[in-house]
């Protein structure tokens, strides 16, 4: 039983994301580069063993087949900015909200943690904290100030570096010059080796993300939930027959 | 009446004049911190601002180009000060952090935003001088009064905060969210929550 | 207790009362600063971006850092460089954390713990240096890899000392290149061309997760895959005992025995060209591998029909006692695929003062410990490592190191070498300090850029009251005898190599230089040929005819003496892996230590990994503690049962088991403290994968941390697989 696919049009600029699963070789290299951009904290050892790891992307691997015949994929799984989020109607004060270009934005002053929100989400992306985050000194001196530094009781999740595109937009209009394709990139795709992200506005058809988008491995990851998703995947091409 | 209720009573009694006097005094607090705060050096902006006419970019070299205005180094103070008015008491608090001590000067800071808030200078005086580039050469007048209150006529700076404004967790004179979303809904600024809040 | 409706009232009016005057809190304080002095162009709060050269492995990505009021908040990669093209992998970016560590050294300690300042740390090292000097030989240096100046540095002054260099590193490159000698007579690493490639063998070598230059690697694997400009996409085979996560990216993964990746790759060789004799039966070799005849034949009739094939070979093939023949079997391959051998370096040393380190300045680890066991040091230094951790407990360096007089060790933080130290010497980080490397490439999309330079500057002032490790050596050698036309300190010697400012202007700017080159340069390069480590003792250079006799050619080559790999003990092999947490440096770091594995997304702690089969033989689950015994020392761990690994291994990360490292790092067992010393012929190194152990279970459940469950409900088909 599965709902009728609906279609969601929007207007303007639309931020998204490709990752090219046959491109993903598994490094982390996004995860660091996140949680160096982003202020995550590292939790600890026993937080850690409850189950809260705290990442706002992270890579599911996979595994296929039975020893010897084992394949593995990862596949890298960061908020997907839904536009029909299940995240967003369940908030009780407005703390996930979406913008209009695209972003589903988490308002951490606003969030009072009932932890709803991270319920409702079918992707397991939304990471609450607990406890209050500490930097032992002088670790904090790292923390970027563009950034919310968070505290317990609050909700985050992947924001798209919401940071560098409000910044990004601003200096662009203050030098008077267009956005052009790639000049805003988010620090997962500024970091991937393999270029397996990519990011951009979905609406522009010329962009690199729209014409990955229309590439004829793209999916988007639990499509029946109908949560119109911004981020975009490539299938992996794995060949049945190596040699 | 029996022990079991003198002893209720005598509890009820407590934790209401304890909330009382606990409430009393935080009052008292709050109203204190509802005086301008005292800074280490008392710099008039009147004097500088008012009567010698300096530019607030002079000072605060940030607010033009940058996020955050800041506030110039005490080696620019001393570019005048070395001979200006060398021998008031408050100037030779500056002098002797130059010279001798070598220590920077931590001020009270008035104009606060929550660490949630993210403000970036430059597109606000861009927008509030975009039909008028001449008043950068003299924002005082016109560009940052608007935020920052009547700063040429404050003798010390920071207008007393309003006893309301401090109870709503507000230390800001003129700054508090309703300030910001006022101007922006009617100058067609971003409402969008991220514009800020990130 | 009966209460009354307005008894209760009164109650609920009465606390709520007191909660709400009491939840009136004052705002928090913050600061608005005057600085002492502030150049006109620098506005507050404002980013500035420094070019420099991460130096966290030998791959030398170039890196540009963002630093806000003198704090470094993020490293990222430099677009145009040609190593690593704008890219950075999860260790560089992780240095920051090194640079803000909260147990960081801060000041000069000597044995019992009272500080000590540099002037005398200095005099003290400058001492000890004419000491070495008078005695030639007296002295040892244990390093980890040496590059660029700072390298130079080293080897200069270590040579003027009369001191032998000892280059101890997990897993260590000195296999890579005794095959490489012997096949192309350069001890240089290999190149491997991926982004041109159509069809690539790979045999265990992690070459996208660690190795030689992974961040290149990774990024030519991308153009491997899906580039744009290509007619097809690539095809990776893997073979090897464990599947590392290189293998896992391959479309077909067959385990082989650990040991015989070399066998595989010598049957390749010689069934793709007939040419190539292997005077072994093909079953022989079935049996030595555990792979079948079937395999072999199918997989190299679909070689001779790819256009642009490429086997890999890397540290993981060349850990075994029989590494070198490994891996001088695989670049056979290599060979009669591609039809060339190309390498390349990415550890030269930079010229200084017409200084060249002669051959035996380097002492392998098997010589260093026949010198420690006889008592020939009398001074020892410990530049860069730990090699307390890295050593087998059988060696027993505790006991070595003690032998010597003075000790002296560098380090950044506390860590187990330093506990046995006269003298300990904060240091700086790569972020604080001034450096440089020298790559011979190739490099570039089509491998146009032949050298990169890099230039490594300090982006924040150092933590007060370290000093970079050239710096610490100059300024030793400016108090003894030995300086004469050394240097000052680094950043002085770094500047002598440009003729001009505009050019040092421009290096600073860019983080270096690589396309065009300054003439002075190409000179200079030509004139590079430092020997990085003692070139192994070979006695025949292999000639390579069309047609190779293998089995006659490891006869006569004395890399080997057969091509079975030796392991001592009884039991499952056991294969110490590179992790996270690298040779166990990164340890201390909070952001490694919670990166999930990505094979296993376990954090925080070790564990010991067996196959499906032994698992069900022994009854053990995920996360029931088994023992490693060993001939010399046991490990117990948190099982995790590894769907792809070979029955007869058993793997454990390299990371975990500090003792004295921190609060972020003392916990879990080391696996490299249980190794048996066995050999590796031809370079004299550890071989790390050379032991046995038994494996059994102790019926306790132990800690395994792990999240590679939380998708397993959804159904397979909603994945982009």
């Amino acid at each position: 039983m599965t709902d009728p696919k609906i279609e969601y049009q929007w207007d303007g600029t639309q931020w998204g994301m490709v990752v090219d699963v046959d491109r993903c070789i598994g490094c982390e290299a996004c995860m660091i580069a996140c949680q160096s951009e982003n202020n995550i904290p590292s939790i600890g050892e026993d937080q850690a063993a409850m189950g809260r790891i705290m990442d706002w992307i992270h890579l599911e691997r996979f595994y296929t087949g039975e020893y010897p015949e084992v394949t593995a994929e990862f596949i890298p799984m960061l908020c997907q900015q839904c536009g029909n989020a299940p995240c967003e109607s369940v908030c009780p004060v407005f703390a996930s909200v979406h913008t209009t270009d695209g972003l589903n934005a988490q308002v951490y002053n606003r969030c009072v943690g009932t932890r709803f929100c991270a319920n409702n989400c079918p992707y397991h992306v939304r990471k609450f904290n607990y406890y209050p985050p500490t930097w032992p000194s002088p670790l904090e001196q790292q923390l970027n100030p563009d950034v919310t530094a968070r505290k317990s009781g609050v909700m985050e999740k992947c924001t798209f570096c919401v940071q560098r595109i409000r910044k990004g937009e601003m200096e662009a209009r203050l030098d008077g010059e267009p956005i052009h394709d790639g000049q805003i990139r988010t620090a997962c795709v500024q970091s991937c080796p393999t270029q397996a992200l990519i990011f951009g506005d979905l609406n522009d058809p010329d962009s690199a993300v729209s014409k990955h988008a229309r590439s004829h491995r793209a999916m988007r990851v639990l499509e029946e939930k109908n949560t119109d998703a911004h981020v975009i995947y490539l299938r992996a091409e794995r060949i049945e027959n190596a040699f | 009446m029996s022990f079991e209720q003198r002893l209720l009573k005598f509890f009820r009694t407590l934790i209401l004049v304890g909330a009382i006097v606990t409430g009393v005094v935080l009052w008292i607090v709050q109203w204190s911190m509802t005086r301008p705060q005292t800074q280490p050096i008392a710099f008039s902006h009147q004097v500088h601002v008012g009567q010698r006419q300096i530019s607030c970019f002079y000072c605060h070299t940030g607010a033009m180009k940058g996020d955050i205005a800041g506030v110039i180094a005490v080696q620019d103070c001393m570019q005048c000060h070395q001979t200006v008015a060398a021998d008031h008491p408050e100037i030779q608090k500056i002098s002797e952090r130059w010279f001798k001590t070598k220590q920077p000067i931590v001020w009270a800071k008035v104009y606060k935003m929550p660490k949630h808030v993210h403000f970036s200078h430059r597109v606000h005086i861009a927008f509030l001088s975009r039909n008028n580039p001449d008043a950068l050469a003299d924002p005082g007048k016109t560009i940052c009064i608007k935020c920052h209150g009547d700063v040429p006529n404050m003798k010390v700076i920071g207008a007393p905060v309003s006893l309301p404004m401090v109870l709503t967790g507000n230390m800001n004179p003129n700054t508090g969210m309703g300030f910001c979303v006022d101007c922006h809904r009617a100058n067609g600024g971003p409402m969008d929550c991220t514009a800020c809040h990130r | 207790m009966d209460i009354t409706r307005r008894e209760f009232l009164q109650w609920t009016l009465v606390t709520g009362a007191a909660v709400t005057l009491a939840g009136c809190a004052t705002p928090p304080h913050q600061a608005l600063v005057s600085q002492l002095e502030l150049p006109e162009y620098r506005l507050p709060g404002e980013a500035r971006w420094y070019a420099s050269a991460c130096q966290e492995c030998a791959s030398g990505c170039g890196v540009s850092v963002r630093v806000i009021d003198g704090r470094a908040k993020k490293i990222e990669g430099i677009p145009e460089h040609p190593v690593n093209h704008g890219k950075l992998c999860a260790k560089g970016h992780s240095a920051l954390q090194a640079l803000y560590h909260p147990e960081r050294l801060t000041s000069v300690t000597r044995r019992g713990g009272q500080s000590s300042g540099w002037d005398d740390a200095v005099k003290a090292l400058g001492s000890q240096l004419d000491a070495a000097a008078a005695k030639k030989g007296s002295m040892l240096w244990i390093t980890r890899s040496l590059h660029g100046t700072q390298g130079a540095v080293m080897a200069a002054l270590a040579e003027r000392a009369g001191a032998k260099l000892w280059v101890l590193e997990f897993p260590g490159t000195v296999s890579q290149r005794a095959a490489m000698k012997s096949l192309v007579g350069k001890a240089e690493l290999p190149y491997y061309p991926i982004q041109e490639a159509d069809y690539i063998v790979n045999f265990g070598s992690d070459f996208l997760f660690t190795g030689n230059s992974p961040v290149h690697d990774a990024w030519a694997y991308g153009e491997f895959r899906q580039g744009k400009k290509r007619d097809r996409r690539g095809t990776l085979v893997s073979f090897s005992p464990r599947m590392n996560l290189t293998d896992s990216n391959s479309d077909k993964w067959i385990p082989v025995r650990p040991g015989s990746e070399g066998w595989v790759a010598a049957v390749l060789a010689s069934l793709v060209n007939p040419s190539n004799r292997l005077s072994v039966p093909l079953e022989t070799v079935s049996k030595i591998t555990g792979v079948e005849r079937d395999t072999f034949e199918r997989l190299a009739e679909r070689l001779r029909r790819a256009q642009r094939p490429l086997a890999i070979a890397g540290a993981q093939n060349g850990a075994y006692s029989n590494g070198v023949w490994n891996i001088a079997m695989i670049q056979t391959l290599n060979r009669t695929l591609s039809g060339k051998l190309e390498s390349f370096e990415p550890d030269l040393l930079t010229q200084i003062s017409g200084m060249k380190p002669s051959a035996n300045l380097f002492v392998s680890t098997q010589e260093a410990i026949a010198g420690l066991e006889q008592g020939k040091f009398e001074t020892i230094w410990v530049l860069d490592g730990n090699p307390r951790y890295l050593l087998p407990k059988k060696i027993n360096f505790e006991a070595l190191f003690s032998k010597a007089k003075n000790k002296v060790v560098f380090s950044n933080y506390v860590n187990e070498t330093t506990l046995l130290a006269d003298w300990v010497l904060p240091t700086q980080t790569w972020l604080e300090s001034w450096g440089d490397r020298l790559i011979r490439g190739p490099f570039g999309e089509k491998s146009e850029v032949a050298s990169v330079y890099n230039l490594q500057q300090p982006v924040v002032i150092g933590r007060d009251g370290t000093m970079s490790v050239p710096d610490i050596l100059l300024m030793a050698a400016g108090k003894s005898s030995l300086n004469g036309g050394l240097g000052e300190n680094l950043h002085a010697v770094l500047k002598s190599h440009f003729s001009d400012e505009s050019e040092w202007e421009n290096s600073l700017l860019r983080g270096g230089a690589w396309e065009p080159f300054s003439i002075e340069w190409e000179a200079y390069l030509g004139k590079n040929t430092h020997p990085l480590y003692p070139p192994p003792t070979v006695k025949k250079e292999a000639k390579a005819p069309s047609g190779i006799n293998i089995w006659e050619l490891l006869k006569k080559s004395s890399v080997a003496d057969s091509g079975e790999a030796k392991f001592s003990g009884e039991g499952k092999v056991l294969i110490p892996f590179v992790s996270n947490l690298g040779d166990g440096s990164l340890a201390n770091r909070p952001w490694m230590q919670e990166l999930r594995d990505p094979l296993t997304t376990t954090v925080w702690t070790h564990w010991v990994e067996l196959s499906y089969s032994v698992a069900k033989e022994l009854g053990v689950e995920r996360g029931d503690m088994v023992r490693l015994t060993s001939a010399n020392g046991t490990l117990t761990g948190p099982a995790y049962p590894n769907i792809a690994l070979h029955p007869d291994a058993v793997a454990v990360p390299v990371g975990q088991g500090h003792f004295s490292y921190g609060m972020y790092a003392n916990r879990g067992e080391n696996p490299l403290s249980i190794l048996d010393p066995v050999w590796q012929e031809g370079t004299g190194e550890l071989a790390w994968v050379g032991t046995r152990v038994k494996v059994e279970k102790t019926g306790d459940k132990g800690r395994l941390i792990t999240f590679d469950n939380r998708w397993d409900s959804y159904p397979k088909e909603f994945m982009p697989l």
